[in-house]
């Protein structure tokens, strides 16, 4: 019976799901300005794993952010690593973790579409081509 | 002689004041009516705010044009306002953005960050100005904009800001009698109170 019950718990621990990166848009902006890049990981695995950061030929520098609220104001911040968790979705969402995509080397436009790598600690790199697009449209 | 008797039911009173208070303009917040902010638009040509828009309600955001984040967001709720309130031939609303950063802001960047986002800048206005009457401005509207983070970019250092998250709406007469968080201003909400305030 232990046998059996210690061969389930490694076959779980074991599982190794996909890690995936959907729903990815940009905002549009004009080139050298900055712009924002969101999605949303779904770690469906029961391993978590560590977003180290994010690459995009579109700009000068590409960067992971945070944005918060203090004394009533917003301001953002730079996130070295973000940590997503066992079967769970992660989500890059206007007013909240970003990918700040900064000086940017051609406008971005609606229709267009931006390709990102995103690099994690175990999943490896993970290639995705975002829309630029306004919420909504 | 038969004696009438007046009897006020109290869901009356509850309607009648329900009524009166729907249809009320909300309080003034911040009077611009005596103020004159000499500030340059998207072409370079002066305006005089609030004076070049009296007679029309003015649909205001603050903003800097290199916030990847919370501006483009106040950018776009107002021109998701703008669209709705066109279809019922709002002609008497007006939509303006002021740049907190007049310094990068330049009526160029501006004209760049409208246009890439199809926004038309004779509907939608963007402003910018000299350094001081932009503080002016934004002293009397209670908006704070602070140096944040600064990173280096190929050598030139940009800075970011931390800032009020503002749309307000005044009125024809230049009085600001609604505010909303800009980035996440309830459209609906913001629509009703341009309807009372007009």
């Amino acid at each position: 019976m232990y046998i059996f019950l210690i061969l389930i718990s490694l076959l779980n621990f074991s599982y190794s799901g996909k890690l995936e990166v959907k729903e990815g848009w940009v905002r549009p902006a004009a080139k050298g300005m900055n712009t924002a890049f969101y999605f949303n990981i779904e770690n469906n695995s029961n391993k978590a794993d560590t977003i180290l950061s994010v690459n995009s030929s579109a700009a000068k520098l590409v960067q992971m952010h945070e944005t918060f609220k203090k004394d009533g104001m917003m301001g953002m911040r730079h996130i070295e690593a973000i940590p997503v968790s066992a079967n769970s979705t992660l989500e890059f969402k206007p007013g909240g973790y970003h990918v700040m995509v900064m000086n940017l080397k051609e406008d971005l436009k609606n229709g267009a579409s931006v390709e990102f790598t995103l690099h994690f600690k175990y999943a490896g790199d993970v290639t995705v081509k975002a829309p630029v697009k306004m919420p909504g449209d | 002689m038969k004696k009438i008797n007046f009897v006020i039911h109290p869901l009356t009173i509850f309607f009648v004041f329900l009524l009166t208070g729907c249809s009320s303009k909300p309080d003034v917040v911040h009077d611009l009516s005596n103020k004159d902010y000499t500030l340059i638009n998207t072409n370079s040509s002066v305006v005089h705010f609030p004076r070049d828009f009296k007679e029309k309600t003015v649909v205001l955001g603050f903003i800097y044009t290199h916030c990847p984040d919370i501006c483009p967001m106040t950018t776009h709720n107002i021109n998701l306002v703008k669209k709705e309130l066109n279809k019922t031939g709002a002609s008497d609303v007006t939509y303006v953005c002021i740049s907190f950063d007049p310094e990068r802001d330049t009526p160029a960047v501006l004209k760049e960050y409208a246009e890439v986002r199809g926004i038309n800048t004779k509907e939608f206005h963007f402003l910018t100005g000299d350094k001081s009457e932009i503080q002016s401005l934004l002293k009397d509207c209670n908006i704070y904009a602070l140096p944040g983070d600064t990173i280096v970019v190929d050598s030139d250092t940009s800075y970011f800001y931390i800032h009020t998250d503002r749309i307000s709406v005044m009125d024809p007469d230049g009085k600001i009698r609604a505010e909303y968080k800009g980035s996440t201003a309830n459209r609906e909400e913001l629509i009703k109170d341009i309807n009372r305030i007009r």
